[in-house]
């Protein structure tokens, strides 16, 4: 296992100001009795709401933060006390807050860390061409970081965590702000790191779709904990979320009545129907086209965020 | 990785290689930086005016006369900003803690205080050295001493001291930056309010003053105790003329303290993240 947690979790004390000069004390749980074994190879989808215990959590796995209690390995070593050994095991990726020097050129950049992780000279020249040809910055190597676009800017980021062959690459939001061409050239950089590197990768991120595309495993955060661990299939599954029927009636009506559908929302001649993801669209609109006259109809199904909306309020 | 990869560089070469990038960011603006650090020459220039205009009214201040005060001026001027130019990064530390950028620091290979000494550095910070040395040079020159060996040897000593001690003190701004993110303008009291003392005979501000000067916040060794040696002058204290050598001893004192202050500050920042 490369990421060993058992119980961890993680305490704030909070001082509040309450009066003059009294402060109120209060602790708040960021984590508590989390459970997770990340096995090498992986592409794990770490989501949760805001305020859930994500990022206290991913700052204690890259060893930034310290447990307050439970156990954790990260790669064999105690992220706290073995920091530098563990630095050169990880990459790291803090969206929108870059490492990399805003002034000078990229190239720059890349050749401190070339130093810093005393990466051996042939590996760091084989790694920084391999990724500067996947991500598409030949161009870009002298151009200074500042003049960047976000997108340029993110996979410049990306190759900075990747040029010591990290083994875990943790990942927080990268594909927020971007265009759908960057998003999708990221997403695709990332399947390839993870199919062809073995990369083992732990994916922060609000967009479902990255989720979607890339994760074949997710973990759900929320109060603290893993409230969901396991296929994002089964996730889907396991909230049996109605899908939605939407129909143009002629003219406005009462609350269509057919069978295995009940009637969510009206808005004049429009109409909501939900049913059970499981029955026969088909059949449905059938029914309500026999009974009915329709100018139009569409299906919504349930998306992603949904299931985890679901997730979160039950 | 393998076990036989090279290891990573220390905090000498960690330390060297953040200035130079710093450095050359500085440079990117560079007609903004020579303006700056031609404003800054004169700016030093003009303190060290007001010093002479002082002793065109009066002979002697806490019985230095002009040369051996601008010797003095010299030496706490020199050390300060040497230390400035080194260190000051930690003063940068709130900042970056509130925006977050502290973190990018901390999942490096490599020592965290380095990082953070190199922070901003900009060659600017050599402008005060040229004021400084001046007035260092012009008093050893002109003041009357009597050159031993030894005296020869304390100028260095005392600057390298010097350097130390405000060294010390920039490591506790750092510590106290971490534990409070919003306060860099109170570290000013020791930092700034430590060179502006050190700049004037010790003997003007009185006996309690002085003795919390050399044993509370041990300014004291920056330049005055060895000063008063090289210079010939009785301490106004009567400490023992060991003292006038000890500043090492502080020096490596404040630093043990300083360093497990910044120690403390880091597993604050571990318990808390902010």
């Amino acid at each position: 296992m490369l990421i060993e947690a058992e119980n961890l979790s993680k305490t704030y004390t909070l001082r509040k100001k309450t009066g003059r000069l009294k402060r109120e004390r209060t602790t708040v749980e960021a984590v508590r009795d989390l459970n997770l074994s990340v096995a090498e190879g992986e592409l794990l989808g770490y989501i949760g709401p805001n305020g859930a215990g994500k990022s206290t959590s991913i700052k204690m796995f890259t060893g930034i933060l310290s447990p307050s209690g439970g156990s954790l390995r990260v790669a064999g070593l105690e992220p706290i006390r073995e920091r530098k050994q563990l630095a050169r095991q990880i990459g790291v990726v803090f969206g929108q807050r870059t490492t990399l020097w805003w002034d000078l050129p990229l190239r720059d950049s890349f050749a401190l860390l070339h130093r810093m992780y005393a990466i051996p000279d042939e590996r760091y020249a084989e790694n920084l061409k391999r990724y500067v040809d996947l991500l598409g910055l030949d161009d870009l190597l002298d151009t200074p970081v500042r003049q960047l676009s976000l997108g340029q800017r993110m996979r410049g980021d990306l190759t900075a965590a990747l040029l010591h062959d990290p083994s875990i690459l943790y990942l927080d939001e990268p594909t927020i702000g971007l265009d759908v061409t960057s998003k999708a050239v990221v997403r695709e950089f990332l399947a390839e790191l993870n199919r062809e590197r073995g990369t083992t990768i732990v994916l922060t991120t609000h967009d479902l779709d990255d989720i979607e595309r890339l994760c074949r495993r997710v973990v759900v955060i929320d109060h603290g904990t893993v409230a969901y661990d396991g296929r994002l299939a089964a996730l889907r599954a396991r909230i049996a979320t109605d899908r939605t029927l939407i129909v143009d009636l002629a003219r406005p009506a009462a609350p269509v009545e057919v069978p295995n559908a009940t009637v969510t929302r009206v808005d004049g001649p429009r109409q909501w129907l939900a049913f059970p993801a499981d029955a026969n669209a088909a059949e449905l609109i059938a029914a309500v086209a026999s009974r009915y006259e329709v100018l139009d109809v569409s299906i919504r199904e349930t998306d992603i965020e949904d299931v985890i909306r679901e997730l979160y309020s039950s | 990785m393998d076990e036989a990869a090279p290891k990573p560089p220390g905090a000498l070469v960690t330390y060297l290689a953040s200035v130079r990038m710093w450095s050359r960011s500085a440079m990117q603006y560079r007609a903004s930086l020579v303006m700056v650090m031609v404003y800054g020459t004169l700016v030093a220039g003009l303190e060290l005016a007001a010093l002479l205009i002082v002793y065109g009214n009066v002979r002697a201040l806490g019985g230095f006369s002009l040369a051996e005060a601008l010797y003095l001026y010299g030496t706490a001027q020199a050390a300060f900003f040497i230390s400035d130019l080194l260190f000051t990064g930690t003063e940068y530390l709130g900042a970056r803690i509130r925006m977050g950028t502290f973190d990018g620091l901390l999942v490096r290979p490599v020592g965290v205080l380095p990082q953070v000494f190199a922070d901003q550095f900009t060659p600017r910070r050599l402008c005060p050295l040229l004021s400084a040395f001046g007035a260092l040079v012009a008093g050893l020159v002109s003041a009357p001493v009597h050159w031993t060996w030894l005296r020869a040897f304390l100028v260095p000593y005392t600057l390298v001291t010097g350097v130390a001690v405000f060294g010390a003190i920039w490591v506790f701004v750092g510590a106290f930056q971490v534990v409070v993110t919003d306060a860099s303008e109170a570290m000013n009291v020791v930092t700034y309010g430590g060179q502006y003392m050190t700049s004037y005979p010790l003997s003007l501000y009185g006996r309690n003053l002085m003795l919390f000067l050399t044993f509370g916040v041990p300014l004291g060794f920056v330049n005055w105790q060895p000063t008063l040696y090289v210079l010939g002058h009785p301490d106004p204290l009567g400490l023992p003329t060991v003292f006038r050598f000890a500043g090492p001893v502080f020096a490596a004192a404040l630093w043990s303290v300083a360093l497990f202050a910044w120690r403390g500050a880091l597993r604050h920042h571990r318990s808390t993240g902010s």
